[in-house]
């Protein structure tokens, strides 16, 4: 069997979305760079792979495939074992449901509260030497703060978001909140207990800790 | 197995409990569709809060389970009743195509049709004036997802293959409102598109879900001329 290949680059958090599941199942992988600063995501030869020219694109064997969850998601089921099903696909519609609801809630409530301070503090000043826009960055931790009050009530009833193991709604959340933590409001995690112990035991995840290595925390 | 009562709770009139109900006619359960006022802040109350944390709907209650997120609902409609719109053949590649289409859908087709949406329809039913720059930021994004979604059409039937999935299906509810600004020119210019529109919107289970939020928008006209 031939490595699967992910096309795209380490820093990126779509890209370490798909590395964090191909390490968490202990799959073999190539890391195909696509230089995205040098414009390479645009290319045809990348087109090719995903149209959307974004990254990652994912190929394993025939099979090209893109959008960063959809890739994961193929990765956990080619890979799963009994003990190890991180969509609880095989445990029952209850509980895959449960998985569907908070890794859409990662998407669409998580995200976009915390990724306009992500991308104010360290993205565009990195990338286009812009200056940070305190007013959206001050409106979207209003907004995280309503999100993290949610996900503290719910790590409080439920060990992980999920459930009571780890799943791919909690591994979601890894990329993000990685960059999060090195902005200047890592510090609003202090409010919440219950969450800020939920991510350090994500990141104390071996999984983790191996595709942490290949993202900067210094900018 | 006894039948246990699925229940939807929201504003028929919102794409995202549109979305739920698409699910539900298509995979042919019967279902209770709780009314609820955005007005009346129905979606702040203590127990739809219990319901649904982040306060916004739709929620589907199914037997003992609660699910909110429109799109974990629909995959677990489908997942229930109708996997053959979730999986496809049920092989690894079948699924992950059906995912792909699923991505696309929420985050590049989504963000433009929906910003789109808000300012060309909400924002003036809700009394305010439309931010032209912002459409027109949109309009551009749109149209280069178009192109890719006429090139994959031109070569697919469908979105994930040559079956009929919930990935074609979970556009149509924003495709709705979107087809009913001056944009919908955009698609109408993509032949494949256009023509894979117009088979989503004939469905029987599409135009049901329409029916509801008709009526829906009707009954909150009729209310709101009755409270001048």
């Amino acid at each position: 069997m031939s490595p699967v290949k992910v096309f795209g680059h380490p820093m990126s958090t779509n890209v370490a979305r798909v590395l964090l599941c191909l390490e968490e199942v202990g799959a073999e992988y190539e890391l195909v760079p696509v230089d995205f600063l040098a414009g390479e995501h645009s290319s045809p030869q990348h087109v090719q792979l995903n149209p959307f020219g974004k990254i990652p694109a994912f190929q394993d064997g025939e099979l090209v495939l893109f959008e960063s969850r959809a890739i994961a998601k193929y990765i956990l089921r080619k890979y799963r074992t009994d003990d190890l099903d991180l969509l609880r696909e095989s445990r029952g519609i209850e509980e895959s449901a449960m998985v569907d609801v908070w890794t859409e809630v990662e998407a669409q409530q998580y995200y976009p509260a915390m990724s306009p301070v992500v991308f104010e503090c360290i993205i565009y000043p990195v990338m286009r030497g812009a200056a940070t826009n305190q007013i959206v960055v001050d409106e979207s931790l209003d907004r995280l703060r309503g999100v993290l009050g949610v996900y503290e009530a719910r790590l409080e009833k439920s060990r992980y978001l999920a459930g009571d193991s780890v799943s791919f709604a909690d591994l979601n959340h890894f990329p993000f909140t990685f960059y999060f933590m090195a902005t200047p409001y890592a510090s609003l995690f202090d409010e919440f207990p219950k969450v800020k112990a939920w991510w350090e035991g994500l990141m104390a995840r071996p999984a983790v800790q191996r595709v942490c290595k290949n993202m900067p925390t210094e900018f | 197995m006894a039948q246990t009562a699925v229940k939807v709770y929201g504003w028929a009139v919102s794409p995202f409990v549109a979305r739920a109900l698409l699910c539900l006619e298509e995979a042919g359960v019967d279902y209770e569709l709780v009314p609820m006022s955005r007005e009346a802040g129905d979606h702040l109350r203590p127990d739809f809060l219990a319901r649904n944390p982040f306060a916004q709907v739709p929620v589907l209650q199914d037997g003992d389970l609660t699910l909110f997120e429109s799109r974990a609902i629909a995959r677990h409609v489908l997942r229930k009743h109708k996997p053959e719109l979730l999986v496809g053949d049920g092989s690894p590649e079948a699924a992950a195509l059906v995912d792909v289409w699923l991505e696309v859908e929420a985050h590049q087709h989504h963000p433009p049709t929906g910003a789109i949406m808000v300012q060309c329809i909400l924002t003036p039913l809700l009394g305010g004036v439309r931010d032209q720059a912002v459409v027109d930021e949109n309009v551009a994004k749109l149209k280069k997802v178009l192109a890719v979604y006429e090139a994959r059409l031109s070569a697919s039937r469908y979105l994930a293959g040559e079956s009929l999935t919930l990935a074609d299906l979970s556009h149509f509810p924003m495709m709705r409102y979107f087809m009913e600004t001056e944009y919908a020119a955009l698609v109408e210019e993509l032949p494949h598109v256009k023509a894979w529109w117009e088979e989503l919107n004939a469905r029987p289970a599409a135009r049901k879900v329409t029916e509801h939020a008709v009526n829906a928008a009707k009954l909150w006209a009729l209310e709101k001329a009755e409270q001048q």
